[in-house]
């Protein structure tokens, strides 16, 4: 009985390796972005809320009206979806009369995928559907490689893949930053259209110098905002806001290549409050702890088949 | 080998509570067509800021921790060497291959592009780096591995004494392989949320989610070895085999104390502990909901009265199963959090398919049972006195 046990503990403490113990010997950090990243800022503040950017992207992306009327004149979806990759969403407070302020204030935010510099979608993904490009750092989607799991819907802390639920032979729907319409050299639908440089293109680094230049600017004074990209002459003058002190997505889950700059705080706006360390690298830490080189799955295995053996084998001495 | 005696039960196979059983896993085969033809957004409540529901909750996470019955007994058998307990362990199989069986099917149900489903077996799609990756695999290869663990009783059933024989001696790996893979795979079960963040509450989201998946598991897997037992007493006129149910609670109930302060001591060591009376929610009700169900039975399996007897058994039982699919509710749908304007409840016809899969479950059972040696004799008892009957006593023969 007692030797019976101490066999039991033996295999009990290989096997408590493999039980999904969480200790961290090596934790895989953030991954990092590629030195070429493609960037996006947008300048909540400079938003006109006109949807000019929602037009340029169905177009761009042969994405169909969506309306929850029978027959729709406009096209007015309530999120993104299977039909709509990119949505401008209004936050209002009060009597809603200031722009870009909290309280009796409003706001808009463009929604769409923030392309995660370590993107918990990837990580997820049993069938490697989610890609991320090592060159410019977009994440794309493959449908002939998903099944449909909505594991990456479920996991996403932007919830920015959208499954096509009204179509019974569906996919996975979301923003690829244009990536057909960059390797023509033209810019990103919703940058193209957005009349007030909202939307600006250029590199992720290029992004964030512009985005830490604009909180350095003074409140009241003016600046003269580029359109579509940096090096575009084409400026217009504008009264720098109260910006909130933050470059929403140069830190948040491990950081994005969309970074957002807005005049309310970016949990308003649907951007969640995140930690610095992404989840993705979380998860994947604790998943290669357990099975790292199957080395703690196949030693429980080793245990497991001489206590078993040995059993066996008692019993037929027996 | 110590092998207990078994023989099919016999008797008609089409009974009245056989037939009302086959009619509802015809109605969910019929409305599983109709998810099939018009998709997931006709036949369910699911959306995106809820894009798993009841099918994958109750269907595949709470399924297949209810198939852990065979996965318990063989870490008991032929770990721990308690050859006594083998009269438990042919039903206990067909249970468990049953609810795998149904949670794969489930699982190729509720996914989207269920005619891409081989692509997760395709090399260059594989990702290591995805929880669901492992689960999936896992849990098919463990599919597989519980269906031949049922060989013997086929072989029984057609004569095949030789094969048999020889089957048997690739037992020291087949058994093994039975142990290695739920162990994996319920573990990646819970491991499945780390990767949410911060859309699961913290009363969930831990990096032990997986730890806790597992060893609830392995407390369903007790339970359901009780539960179906007592209920094959009742509904199929067997021996209650008390005498070994109560050994088996007696091991149940370290595990289960162990579960309960590891859970509050890790809640306490995150700071999570707070979140409990921080509000009064669904959640926090839920969570509460979720403890009490496993403390209820830790007192029973205590109380020196109720844990012999047979109604305290069965009651802790019952609770520890129900505490099992709260925790996997709560984890999964309770504890999460859509981004706004989303609901989410289970469509009639998700529903009515899950009932279907169990009806189809409870069907094979008993189809299984009545016409292949499964189930101990009927004369086949140990006196329910002699609890401590020696390994081999309840042996009726030997394999070799």
């Amino acid at each position: 009985m007692n030797i019976k046990r101490r066999d039991f503990l033996k295999v009990a403490v290989a096997g408590s390796a493999a039980a999904a113990l969480p200790a961290p010997a090596e934790a895989r950090p953030n991954l990092e972005p590629p030195p070429n990243a493609v960037g996006m800022l947008y300048d909540a503040t400079l938003c006109i809320g006109c949807k000019a950017c929602m037009v340029g992207c169905k177009e761009a992306n042969g994405m169909p009206v969506e309306s929850a009327d029978e027959s729709p004149i406009w096209d007015t979806p309530m999120d993104t979806s299977g039909k709509t990759l990119n949505i401008i969403k209004v936050y209002r407070d009060g009597t809603a009369e200031v722009k870009d302020r909290e309280t009796d204030g409003f706001s808009f935010v463009k929604r769409h995928c923030l392309h995660c510099v370590d993107p918990s979608c990837i990580s997820v993904c049993p069938t490697t559907a989610m890609r991320k490009d090592p060159e410019t750092g977009i994440v794309t989607h493959h449908p002939e490689a998903c099944i449909g799991c909505r594991y990456c819907v479920y996991g996403c802390p932007y919830n920015v893949p959208k499954w096509d639920f009204e179509d019974a032979f569906g996919q996975i729907h979301k923003c690829e930053f244009c990536e057909h319409r960059l390797a023509e050299g033209k810019l990103p639908a919703c940058v193209d259209r957005c009349p007030t440089g909202a939307s600006l293109f250029g590199t992720r680094q290029e992004m964030l110098e512009e985005a830490h230049r604009r909180l350095a600017l003074e409140p009241g004074s003016t600046y003269a905002y580029p359109r579509n990209t940096l090096a575009d002459p084409d400026r217009h003058e504008a009264v720098v806001p109260h910006y909130i002190d933050q470059v929403y997505g140069e830190f948040q889950g491990g950081g994005t290549q969309v970074l957002v700059l807005a005049g309310v705080p970016f949990g308003k706006l649907d951007l969640p409050e995140l930690p610095e360390r992404s989840f993705a690298s979380v998860s994947e830490t604790i998943q290669h702890t357990v099975y790292k080189g199957m080395i703690a799955p196949l030693a429980l295995l080793g245990g497991l088949m001489f206590v078993t053996r040995r059993n066996l084998n008692k019993d037929k001495e027996k | 080998m110590k092998l207990a005696k078994t023989e099919p039960m016999g008797g008609r196979i089409l009974t009245r509570p056989f037939l009302f059983l086959s009619l509802l896993v015809l109605i969910a085969f019929g409305l599983l067509l109709f998810r099939f033809i018009y998709g997931l957004g006709a036949a369910t409540n699911l959306n995106n800021g809820y894009p798993w529901g009841l099918w994958v909750v109750l269907d595949i996470h709470i399924t297949a921790a209810i198939g852990c019955g065979g996965f318990v007994l063989a870490v008991v058998i032929y770990v721990m060497n308690k050859g006594e307990f083998h009269t438990l362990i042919r039903p206990a199989l067909v249970a468990s291959a049953f609810a795998y069986t149904l949670a794969n099917l489930a699982a190729w149900v509720d996914i989207g592009r269920w005619w891409n489903f081989y692509q997760i077996a395709l090399p260059w799609n594989i990702n290591l780096n995805s929880v669901m990756f492992e689960v999936a695999i896992c849990m098919a290869l463990y599919t597989l591995i519980l269906w031949i663990e049922l060989v013997p009783p086929a072989l029984e059933h057609f004569g095949k004494q030789k094969w048999r024989k020889a089957f048997f001696k690739s037992l020291y790996v087949i058994i093994p392989l039975g142990i290695v893979l739920p162990t994996m795979h319920q573990s990646g079960l819970g491991a499945l949320i780390i990767a949410a963040g911060t859309k699961i509450s913290p009363l969930w989201q831990t990096p032990w989610i997986g730890f806790l998946f597992l060893t609830s598991a392995i407390i369903i897997g007790f339970s359901i070895v009780l539960f179906e037992g007592m209920l094959t007493v009742m509904g199929l006129g067997r021996r209650l085999e008390l005498h070994l149910y109560r050994r088996l609670m007696k091991v149940l109930r370290w595990i289960l104390l162990f579960y309960l302060v590891f859970r509050f001591a890790e809640l306490w060591y995150r700071g999570a502990l707070g979140a409990i009376f921080a509000e009064t929610s669904a959640r926090t009700t839920m969570f509460l909901v979720e403890n009490a169900l496993f403390l209820i039975p830790l007192l029973v399996l205590f109380h020196p009265g109720w844990r012999r007897r047979a109604r305290g058994l069965f009651l802790a039982a019952i609770c520890l199963l129900l505490a099992g699919m709260v925790l996997r509710f709560n984890a999964l749908i309770i504890g999460y959090t859509p981004s706004a304007g989303y609901v989410y409840f289970p469509s009639v016809i998700e529903l009515l398919v899950s009932i279907g899969l169990v009806a189809l479950e409870i069907v094979g059972f008993i189809y299984i049972v009545k016409r292949f040696p499964v189930l101990p004799p009927r004369t086949h008892t140990v006196a329910p006195g002699a609890s401590k009957a020696p390994a081999g006593m309840t042996a009726g023969q030997g394999a070799a």
